[in-house]
């Protein structure tokens, strides 16, 4: 059955220490022209923002355990640890025992294994969910197990394996890893994305095992890129009143067109569409947790939950 | 021109074999399983009129395509733990690079051959950003050609086994497509279909002679259970329905499971793709021949559509 949707977004300061923002920061910008906003969020302001994140994590934390899943569907993008120019699937779902990655970064020299995170993957209830999506039209990439081309030491990617963490401390619930093509063009329409959350929700309504989805990726960012740094806030806060009234629907044509707001973290709106189009399809809208248009993450963060209850 | 010309073809091992190695072929796939009392009619007589007809129904392909000259080629074929292992096993894939190429055995599996294939790149991207972006099919996206297969040596064997049994013209520009024709879960044969009508109506203003054609089949399972034994209703009345121009009949394929419709059989799907590429521009297959071969371990079909 489908427990609750969660929905936050991936940026690395949310899983570090802020003594360590600048430096990512640094490597996240790289350069380019920084908004005015970053000089106006005094360490005062970056202090508040993190104690914010982990209270957003908290809400998330305590629905999941409120919940007791028996799985966790994982929505995330590869980075390009895994999936290299070999070959990017648009979604593909992890069949194996178990998936792993590093929360450590190779671009940042930091060792991978200081610290590897295994989560137990869920491979009956992966197999049964991804027969049933290609039964119902959906050409799904599978993989049985993890062979990362691009950063063979580092596993998947940390948005697989950072927030599984925290919200589920011990990893003690088995995880359906889905990985959705967010990053190489061409991707996946909204309409795709939307249409995928709705043939999920009908899939593990079929399943007597509880379980919840969570995506993890977004909100606009351009990591790396010529924006990087800047956060386009209309763009996020559109987002979040949309899910929050329901109208994921809305997201359906927005990826038809070229724009450098749907490229980055807007592009990974694609994730929070997956669990909307699913929590929508049994009657739910988002509760948004917060949102943080965080200068010193460059990224702006949310949290939202399609709680079971708003049905 | 749109799509102008259709073909599709079986790619069994004994297609591409000299006659005296069809023995030893033969009784690799089927060691461990009973054989059909009619594979014993198989006489050295019966398998050399086999074999007569495989090179003149390839020569009748290529004589089509020959006549037709295209500009550009789509092939769409599966694969077998030869591109892909099992930590990325795509439904779909269209790969857009310049050029692709497979390390092929000689003949008398002496040494090694190096075939290329020359790739349209440019379309190939046209049409990987239409059928994802336009047409909702999740096509992975692959821009560098590497085997990570257990037995991989480049391109599988549905690429380059009948490429040089069709193509004259070896500079011929190329769209490949890979369908998971093998690895469940697969493609339902209804958006095996679809996929053909998206490449019909995308390409139906392309000013090119485009030929499409499809690898694999007809029934067989070589090493499964049922190795050596072939399915003949289910060939021949999938042949029929081609030639009848109902390729939409075929989509109840592998809507049940059974041993019939496992291994091989799965590569139909190919053939289904190009049904409903040459449907969409009114066109029926002539089935150009039908060999059953228990020697080959597979149903060998033939067909190619032709638009006025």
């Amino acid at each position: 059955m489908l427990g609750p949707g969660l929905a936050c977004s991936f940026a690395p300061a949310m899983f570090r220490p802020t003594s360590e923002w600048k430096r990512f920061h640094a490597w996240l910008t790289n350069g380019a022209p920084q908004p005015p906003q970053l000089a106006e969020e005094t360490p005062e302001a970056v202090e508040a923002h993190a104690a914010r994140i982990e209270a957003g994590f908290g809400a998330l934390t305590q629905e999941l355990s409120d919940y007791r899943p028996d799985a966790l569907v994982l929505l995330a993008s590869d980075n390009g640890r895994v999936f290299t120019g070999v070959q990017v699937p648009q979604f593909a779902t992890f069949l194996g025992d178990e998936l792993w990655g590093s929360t450590r970064y190779q671009e940042l020299d930091e060792e991978p294994e200081d610290d590897i995170v295994r989560l137990a993957g869920a491979p009956d209830l992966a197999a049964f969910v991804q027969r049933e999506l290609v039964r119902r039209g959906f050409d799904m990439s599978y993989s049985k197990q993890l062979r990362p081309l691009g950063q063979p030491e580092y596993g998947a990617a940390p948005a697989f394996v950072c927030p599984a963490r925290v919200l589920a401390p011990g990893l003690r619930v088995p995880v359906v890893p889905v990985f959705v093509n967010a990053r190489v063009s061409p991707m996946p329409s909204g309409r795709r994305c939307y249409a995928l959350g709705q043939a999920l929700a009908e899939i593990l309504d079929e399943r007597s095992e509880r379980v919840a989805i969570l995506a993890c990726g977004g909100l606009s960012h351009d990591h790396h890129h010529e924006r990087a740094g800047w956060i386009d806030e209309p763009f996020d806060r559109w987002l979040l009143d949309t899910f929050s009234r329901g109208k994921g629907r809305s997201l359906e044509g927005i990826f038809d067109l070229e724009s450098d707001a749907l490229r980055g973290g807007g592009a990974e709106a694609r994730l929070w569409t997956i669990v909307a189009g699913a929590c929508e399809a049994v009657g739910r809208r988002a509760r948004i947790v917060d949102y943080i248009p965080s200068y010193h993450a460059a990224t702006g963060l949310g949290f939202a939950i399609w709680s079971e209850a708003s049905a | 021109m749109p799509v102008g010309l259709g073909l599709a073809s079986s790619h069994a091992p004994v297609v591409a074999a000299p006659l005296d190695q069809w023995e030893g072929l033969y009784k690799r796939f089927t060691a461990r399983v009973p054989q059909p009392p009619t594979a014993l009619l198989e006489t050295e007589e019966v398998r050399q009129s086999h074999f007569d007809r495989i090179q003149n129904a390839f020569g009748s392909l290529r004589a089509r395509i020959d006549a037709y000259r295209p500009e550009l080629f789509i092939i769409i074929g599966g694969d077998q733990s030869e591109m892909f292992d099992t930590s990325n096993v795509p439904n779909l894939m269209l790969y857009v690079g310049e050029e692709a190429w497979a390390d092929v055995p000689g003949e008398q599996g002496d040494g090694v051959e190096r075939l290329r294939v020359r790739v349209d790149a440019h379309t190939s991207k046209w049409l990987l950003d239409k059928l994802v972006k336009e047409a909702d099919f999740d096509v992975a996206i692959s821009t560098e050609q590497e085997h990570l297969g257990p037995r991989g040596r480049g391109l599988p064997h549905a690429f380059f086994r009948p490429i040089p049994l069709i193509l004259s013209d070896r500079e011929m520009p190329c769209v490949l497509l890979y369908e998971n024709t093998y690895d469940p879960p697969s493609l339902s044969a209804q958006r095996c279909y679809e996929l053909g009508a998206a490449l019909a109506e995308l390409l139906k203003d392309d000013p090119r002679r485009i030929a499409i054609y499809g690898s694999g089949g007809l029934s067989h399972d070589p090493g499964g259970p049922r190795s050596g034994w072939i399915d003949r209703p289910l060939d021949q009345w999938f042949l029929s329905r081609l030639a009848e121009g109902d390729g939409q009949a075929t989509k109840v394929m592998y809507t049940f499971d059974s041993m019939t419709m496992r291994g091989g059989t799965g590569e139909m799907r190919a053939w289904i793709t190009v049904a409903g590429a040459m449907e969409a521009m009114g066109s029926r297959a002539t089935v150009v021949d039908y060999v059953p071969s228990h020697h080959a371990v597979t149903g060998l079909g033939w067909a190619y559509w032709e638009t006025t």
